[in-house]
């Protein structure tokens, strides 16, 4: 059963209990004062009838003339001769001993009135003869004498039915109104509740953009708000979880890739050398491709390691000599520094300390380095370093081809080059930026690039400043 | 598909639930039908019946105005009537010097009028075969008188100017209703007030004045019936006949009905 | 002999492609970005394309464009393995899919069923006074057939096309027969046949402790 019609039946049955009982009320209070005013005028005539009989009898006393059944039996049947103008009166006049049975001196009582049903003096009843109702009382008359005089009382029950009948009609119309009255009603009310389930259905079928947008000041407004927060909550998870699934999807991608194109090229020269035997030249080519495919790899396999140890493990951080770590760093770069036209390194002591791992430091500059030596062959590389409140900037400036603006954001990402074919020449594995982005985010900063193309790139890594600690302890 | 079936039946009981609320008055009606009819009720303003006096009735009226008009003659006044006719009101002699003697007709009527209250239960028959008896034993002469308002008075003597009265009786002539009796016989016989004078109302058709009681802590509380909205009294007595002057010792029965006042007794 | 346009980044399978291409005898020319190759495709007509997908400049999946308008066959060479890939590339109207890493025999293998498909193959091996029709699979001789068995044919097919070295005999029985090889005898014997069927007893040589070599002209 829908909601609406719930309501509607509810509506519906609590308007017609309270009209019902109501007009059941006010037409049987009617109904009383009607019968309440007919008794008056009953008792009045009731009281006409024994005054009568009773002065007839007193004037037959004073006259001392003999007071005779047949007499007084005439003399019912002659007052009662003349219709009034009121509602029809019966009457039946016995003696107060000799009851009912025993024969009336005078009446035109119905038969079925027993001598049980009718009244004892002073009495009145209501007795059902055929389809009409009388009105009966009774009253003890001089020389024990008993009157009855009963009424009419059809035209009341008449008239209560008209007024029933009036009423019904009354309450079907007011039925019908109440019933359409409320089903309009239910409608706009439930409205923005089957919007809300419309728009949560198709949330729920995956189009989590969608917003319920009830916007009413009841609960059903809260309920679409919290739904609305909720569908939000939902597509942010869902598009979170979306982007985690196409940078893994991209990561196994670029790794295949990366993994692939060495082996197709190690697996080939190796095939030629074992199949014949080319010429010096050309072996010497197949040794040399074999030979620089299983470097890159071992390169690739080693940051890969780096990168996913780094992921997993929790560091133990402690304070480090940014001095020292660079100087290692330095030493390190040099073959890499040879190898690229002998570019300068200047670095800048500061005695700073950070809070970091020595080893992973010195990996994030002397990657810093070597990418600065790819970048431009014969600048200087400066590597300086300072302290802005509790953070140290250290940076990594070169004189190089710089990055262009677009590729700048990508540049971390793993596998990312921004020119592969001389990235390949340089033995680069488009893992280093990676790296150096995870070590920094792994010591609690952030690692920034800002480069123009042609005059070079800076590096920033931001570092959490410690004081220099007491001689003696950790270095 | 259950669901809708579900539905279905829901709204039809809805629907049911509906006709049945609006028939609510129907029911009203027919509940306090059932229970109005056959209902006994007093009467809001029971009517109360007249209060007759005793001028509603014509015996007690004569007799009323007997004893005014008798007073007034004695101071000598007129009487008028309400038609505006004057005049004296003549009682009728009570000796039997000033009364007619009775014929055989007459005597017949005073036995029937006898035989009338012998029916009524009002004289018991011993009493009546006793006079009777006496009555025949010595032919006693019976004489009559009228007064001016009707009133017939019977007198039977043992003999012809004997003191001695066997009977005396006042009727009134035009109802035939008997007003007083004075039986005297040898022998006395049983009467109970009790039983006779209820009797003699109902006789006289006085019972219509509903309020025939002994009149306790007076004189007559053994032997009268006093209606207080007729201003009257019924005395039914028996005793030792003092009044007759003859040798042997009498009975008497004496029944008398009066207007009578509380203020007068008192 | 058909011209085959090489486009790989990586300088080292490019190499690789070309240089074993040439020896089965193909003319190759490589470009090593999406751009370059455009402008070889724009300039030349090849008879098939060799496409590496994640190309600098312009991809694998432009240069196809490029090239259905001409009918050039292509072939995807590609590290991405999913069949998702696969079904894109084949759909947009790649000839055959080679996943990375391959094997230089089997490159080989997809070039010339692409070839032979297209009907731009017919291709037919020489040396000296002999051809080989690899689509009739018959051997003529100065113009007159030559009955040879199918291993002898394939023996035959190896060595020319990989003139003038010296081909290891495992090797050579690996790819004739396949599997180990069990002794030398067999490829000896056939080996001798040749030679006699072909009259080519100085031309394939036996080179001492490797094997032997059909002799450059």
């Amino acid at each position: 059963m829908r909601f609406s019609e719930k309501l509607v039946c509810t509506i519906l049955l609590v308007v017609v209990t309270f009209f019902a009982l109501g007009g059941s009320a006010l037409l049987y209070g009617d109904f009383q004062d009607r019968l309440s005013s007919l008794a008056d005028q009953e008792q009045n005539r009731h009281d006409m009838l024994c005054y009568t009989l009773e002065n007839e009898i007193l004037s037959l006393h004073r006259q001392g003339e003999a007071v005779t059944e047949s007499g007084l039996g005439s003399f019912c049947a002659d007052l009662l001769e003349p219709a009034e103008g009121g509602t029809a009166q019966l009457a039946a006049l016995y003696h107060t001993d000799r009851q009912m049975g025993q024969g009336a001196v005078y009446s035109c009582l119905p038969a079925v009135w027993g001598a049980s049903m009718l009244p004892g003096s002073g009495q009145q009843a209501i007795l059902r003869s055929g389809d009409s109702l009388w009105r009966v009382y009774c009253t003890d008359l001089l020389d024990g004498w008993t009157l009855y005089s009963a009424y009419d009382l059809s035209e009341a029950f008449a008239a209560r039915s008209r007024s029933l009948q009036r009423f019904l009609l009354l309450e079907a119309a007011v039925v019908i109104g109440a019933a359409a009255a409320a089903a309009i009603f239910s409608r706009k009310l439930i409205r923005p509740l089957a919007l809300l389930n419309q728009a949560s259905r198709r949330i729920a079928a995956g189009d989590y953009a969608l917003r319920t947008n009830v916007r009413t000041d009841d609960e059903i407004g809260q309920l679409s708000e919290s739904f609305d927060s909720m569908a939000a909550a939902v597509q942010d998870k869902v598009a979170a979880l979306e982007l985690s699934v196409q940078q893994r999807e991209d990561f196994m991608g670029a790794f295949t890739h990366e993994l692939k194109t060495p082996m197709t090229g190690i697996l080939g020269y190796a095939d030629l050398l074992r199949s014949m035997q080319p010429d010096p030249a050309e072996q010497r080519e197949a040794a040399g491709a074999i030979y620089h495919e299983a470097h890159r790899l071992e390169s690739l396999s080693g940051k890969l390691l780096q990168l996913l140890h780094l992921d997993e493990e929790e560091l133990a951080l402690g304070p480090v000599a940014l001095d020292r770590a660079v100087t290692m760093a330095v030493k390190a770069a040099r073959p890499a520094l040879e190898q690229n036209g002998h570019a300068r390194v200047e670095t800048l002591s500061t005695g700073l300390w950070v809070q970091g791992d020595t080893d992973l430091l010195c990996d994030l500059v002397l990657n810093l380095i070597t990418n600065a030596a790819k970048a431009g062959p014969g600048g200087t590389i400066t590597v300086s370093a300072e302290q802005a409140g509790r953070t140290v900037l250290l940076r990594v400036r070169d004189q190089g081809c710089g990055i262009p603006a677009d590729q700048l954001a990508r540049v971390t990402e793993p596998f990312y080059m921004v020119d592969k074919s001389r990235a390949r020449k340089q033995g680069g594995s488009g893992l280093g930026l990676a790296l150096c982005s995870r070590i920094a985010q792994a010591h609690g900063g952030t690692l920034t690039i800002d480069s123009a193309p042609g005059k070079g790139t800076a590096v920033t890594v931001t570092l959490q400043a410690v004081s220099k600690p007491e001689e003696g302890g950790a270095s | 598909m259950k669901r809708n079936r579900k539905r279905g039946w829901m709204l039809a009981l809805c629907a049911a639930a509906i006709v049945p609320l609006a028939a609510i008055p129907l029911g009203w009606f027919a509940l306090t039908d059932a229970a109005m009819v056959g209902q006994t009720h007093t009467q809001q303003t029971p009517y109360t019946s007249l209060v007759p006096t005793g001028d509603d009735y014509y015996l007690l009226r004569q007799l009323n105005t007997r004893v005014e008009l008798a007073w007034r003659n004695y101071n000598g006044q007129m009487y008028s009537t309400e038609d505006g006719v004057e005049g004296m009101y003549f009682s009728g002699a009570t000796y039997s010097g000033g009364m007619t003697y009775a014929d055989a007709d007459m005597q017949q009527y005073r036995d029937e009028v006898l035989q009338t209250l012998v029916d009524g239960g009002v004289l018991p028959q011993a009493w009546w075969d006793q006079v009777k008896e006496e009555i025949d034993y010595w032919a006693a002469p019976t004489y009559y008188s009228t007064d001016s308002l009707g009133f017939l008075r019977l007198k039977t003597y043992v003999g012809e100017n004997s003191q001695t009265c066997l009977l005396n009786m006042e009727v009134d002539s035009r109802t035939g209703k008997v007003v007083a009796l004075w039986i005297s016989a040898l022998q006395r016989h049983e009467i109970d007030p009790a039983v006779a004078l209820p009797a003699w109302v109902e006789l006289n058709e006085l019972d219509g004045l509903g309020d025939w009681t002994v009149p306790t802590g007076t004189d007559y509380e053994q032997s009268g019936l006093y209606s207080e909205n007729g201003q009257a009294l019924m005395t039914c007595a028996t005793g030792e006949d003092t009044f007759s002057s003859s040798g042997e010792t009498r009975q008497f029965l004496s029944l008398q009905l009066g207007p009578y006042t509380k203020e007068v007794s008192g | 002999m058909n011209r085959i346009l090489i486009v790989e980044d990586e300088q080292t399978i490019s190499r690789l492609i070309e240089v074993s291409l040439t020896r089965a005898g193909y003319a190759c020319t490589v470009a090593n970005d999406g751009v370059k190759a455009a402008d070889l495709i724009q300039d030349n007509d090849f008879d098939l394309a060799l496409l590496d997908i994640m190309l600098p400049g312009l991809d694998g999946y432009d240069l196809l464009e490029y090239l259905r308008p001409m009918g050039t066959p292509v072939i995807f060479i590609t590290a991405k393995s999913s069949v998702k890939d696969r079904v894109r590339g084949l759909s947009l109207g790649a000839d055959d899919y080679l996943v990375k890493p391959f094997e230089v025999e089997e490159l080989i293998a997809r070039v010339e069923a692409v070839l032979r498909r297209t009907g731009q193959g017919g291709q037919t091996l020489t040396a000296f006074d002999v051809t080989l029709d690899l689509t009739e699979r018959r051997v003529m001789r100065g113009g007159e057939p030559v009955d040879l068995t199918p291993r002898e044919f394939a023996l035959l097919e190896q060595l020319m096309r990989n003139r003038g070295a010296a081909l290891y005999r495992d090797v050579l029985y690996e790819r004739v027969w396949g599997g180990e090889m069990a002794d030398t005898r067999t490829l000896d014997l056939h080996i001798q046949r040749l030679r006699k069927k072909l009259d080519w007893h100085d031309k394939i040589e036996t080179v001492y402790r490797v094997g032997y070599r059909l002799k450059k002209e």
